[in-house]
């Protein structure tokens, strides 16, 4: 038995502050264009995929914040992905900044969504693992002022049945938390789709820049073997206003094994036949939960947020 | 700042079913003996160190299964671990099979001890995640029996403050599940020592031994950059009795990165000065749990044992 989605990780190089939407979303197209030539399913873009990586820069003024953010998904400058996917019977990830009016009250998360191949959004994931700072740090090398900018998502980390199987979603900073993926797991979640915008340079300096990639990887490969899961990790790469960022766009298989690697820091579209039946073999035997998992002894996961020392 | 453990991962070779524990203590005071011109201060050997791995095999007669478990620990096979320890100033690890009567009930485990460098057990932990299966299964090329001889442990995952740090201890399967560390990562640890037998190949399938390889490194590399905690994964190696093991003993930074590793199936030991104060900067960063961990959105993790598909639309 195989259940076969077509996968293509759409990397994206860098977006420059000037750059406006309309020019992001040509580019897009142009990998869609591609994916839909090599006979892709579903295409993967990354996170914030159509503006510069904002929280790297101290902004006081909320209207210029909100420059960031979208309204409307949907909107005039977007509308081109969602036609290009009916037409192409093409589904896709985006990720974004959402601007949401809920209840007469203004939300702003960093947000992803998944539209299916008529066009049609279908699923929306809100970031929970918010990195960095909320206030100005005048000795790093740059800012991450998402906790700033950004609230903690609310809506959990649902998995869905889509394109076949159990798809699910997280946002860059998930990525390095292994309850990100259990809790997909625990719904059977055969693909997570992941954006990235992933500085190569620690803010201040104190670890060697290698292991910004081997940490996006390992993470990404542990998270996959032991939930028994694909992971399309998808990076937004390049230099951005001065400030590089890591590419290392990588289709990873169910043994944590990466498939398909991008090997540019600009856009670049890596395809691969991913079959989901690949998932069954590790979630029957060596990750069968049902069998082996002992939630008496987790505890301290779901009761403690902090680390806690043992008393003296 | 530091705060140095000169820690020696001492792999072991392969013992065959009918190596006695004297032979298997002697090689294990040999190992002691060169931790000891390298300055270790603390000797981690592997899971069930002092027999072969018996779970491959299936046995009925609970006399015959109970003479690969310890009565006591220390006894007098393995007295002279502790006695070295004591003259050394070394401390060590060691995992066996136990057997205790408590309340007047006979319960068996797969256990680990740590013991101080006066010779005294200070830490004892119960494996959780019982691997394998419970009755003889004709369709495996070699039998994986733990889930018969073993209850599982009842002491949950505990740090202790011992060797001037926060020390843990996992074994085997164990080490495959995120759980584990982060458990032990929520009490602050700063080193885990995790002993394993691990199987070169699969007894149900046909993956490649260089998988299984990578997902025993994987594992443990993950559990030590997702809670910036040095990992020590030590293993018993080599061809037991025609059942090939892996080895791949390792000593993980709270990087992530491999700084120590074996390269034989035998005896083999590596050290590595191992400090602890490396893990502070990831605590105090990008794994500051107070600042960045959502439990309010894990429920699932400790609601739910086994995986349920979503809802049909």
């Amino acid at each position: 038995m195989s259940r076969i989605i077509t996968v293509g990780a759409a990397q994206m190089g860098p977006i420059q502050r000037g750059d406006d939407r309309k020019s992001v979303v040509a580019r897009l197209l142009a990998l869609m264009a591609e994916a839909h030539g090599k006979g892709c399913d579903l295409i993967v873009y990354p996170e914030l995929a159509l503006t510069t990586f904002f929280p790297r820069w101290l902004m006081e003024d909320q209207e210029e914040i909100d420059g960031w953010f979208e309204s409307a998904m949907p909107s005039n400058e977007t509308q081109p992905l969602f036609n290009a996917a009916k037409e192409y019977g093409l589904g896709f990830h985006l990720g974004y900044a959402e601007l949401a009016r809920e209840n007469g009250e203004t939300h702003r998360y960093n947000t992803a969504i998944m539209v299916d191949k008529q066009g049609h959004m279908f699923a929306k994931f809100r970031k929970i693992h918010i990195p960095g700072h909320a206030d100005y740090e005048p000795t790093y090398r740059y800012q991450h002022l998402e906790k700033r900018y950004f609230e903690v998502g609310d809506l959990g980390f649902p998995v869905w049945k889509a394109f076949g199987g159990h798809v699910g979603m997280a946002i860059c900073n998930d990525r390095r938390w292994p309850e990100t993926y259990r809790v997909m797991g625990l719904q059977d979640v055969e693909m997570v789709l992941i954006g990235y915008n992933t500085q190569s340079l620690a803010q201040d300096g104190s670890y060697p820049a290698h292991l910004s990639m081997f940490h996006n990887h390992l993470s990404m490969q542990a998270g996959a073997y032991q939930n028994s899961t694909w992971v399309v990790g998808v990076a937004k790469a390049g230099c951005e206003e001065g400030i590089d960022m890591i590419g290392g766009s990588a289709i990873i298989a169910p043994t944590g094994e990466i498939a398909a690697q991008c090997i540019t820091e600009e856009d670049e579209l890596i395809v691969h036949d991913c079959d989901l039946d690949a998932c069954k073999p590790a979630k029957e035997d060596m990750f069968n939960f049902a069998a082996h998992r002992r939630i008496e002894h987790y505890g301290l996961i779901a009761e403690r947020t902090a680390a806690k020392p043992p008393s003296d | 700042m530091s705060r140095i453990i000169t820690v020696g991962a001492a792999q072991l070779g392969p013992i065959q079913k009918a190596e006695s524990r004297a032979s298997v203590v002697e090689r294990m005071l040999a190992l002691m003996a060169k931790g000891r011109e390298r300055g270790v201060e603390l000797i981690v050997f592997p899971e069930l160190a002092l027999t072969t791995f018996f779970p491959r095999w299936m046995m009925e007669d609970q006399a015959e299964v109970d003479t690969w478990f310890e009565r006591e620990m220390p006894n007098e096979a393995t007295q002279p671990l502790f006695d070295a320890a004591r003259d050394y100033g070394m401390g060590f690890h060691i995992g066996y099979a136990e057997l205790v009567e408590e309340d007047g009930v006979v319960h068996r485990y797969n256990t680990a001890i740590t013991v101080d460098k006066a010779g005294k057990i200070v830490g004892k932990y119960r494996k959780i995640h019982l691997p394998g299966h419970s009755e003889f299964d004709p369709d495996r090329k070699f039998q994986h029996l733990e889930k018969r001889y073993f209850e599982i442990g009842n002491l949950g995952w505990p740090v202790w403050r011992i060797f001037g740090g926060i020390i843990g201890m996992a074994i085997c399967n164990d080490r495959r599940w995120p759980e584990t560390y982060r458990v032990m990562g929520l009490q602050g640890v700063e080193m885990v020592l995790l002993g394993y037998n691990t199987p070169t190949v699969n007894s149900q399938s046909d993956e490649s031994p260089h998988l299984r390889m990578f997902h025993n490194q994987m594992s443990m590399q993950a559990g030590a950059y997702q809670n910036a905690t040095w990992v020590i994964g030590v293993a018993k190696a080599g061809c037991e009795d025609d059942n090939d093991l892996m080895g791949g003993s390792v000593i993980i930074a709270p990087t992530g990165e491999i700084v120590s590793q074996c390269r034989t199936l035998e005896d083999e030991l590596i050290t590595a000065d191992c400090d602890l104060d490396a893990c502070n900067f990831a605590k105090a960063t990008i794994f500051n749990f107070a600042a960045h961990r959502r439990v309010e959105h894990y429920g699932l993790i400790t609601e739910r044992t086994g995986a349920e598909p979503p809802p049909e639309e």
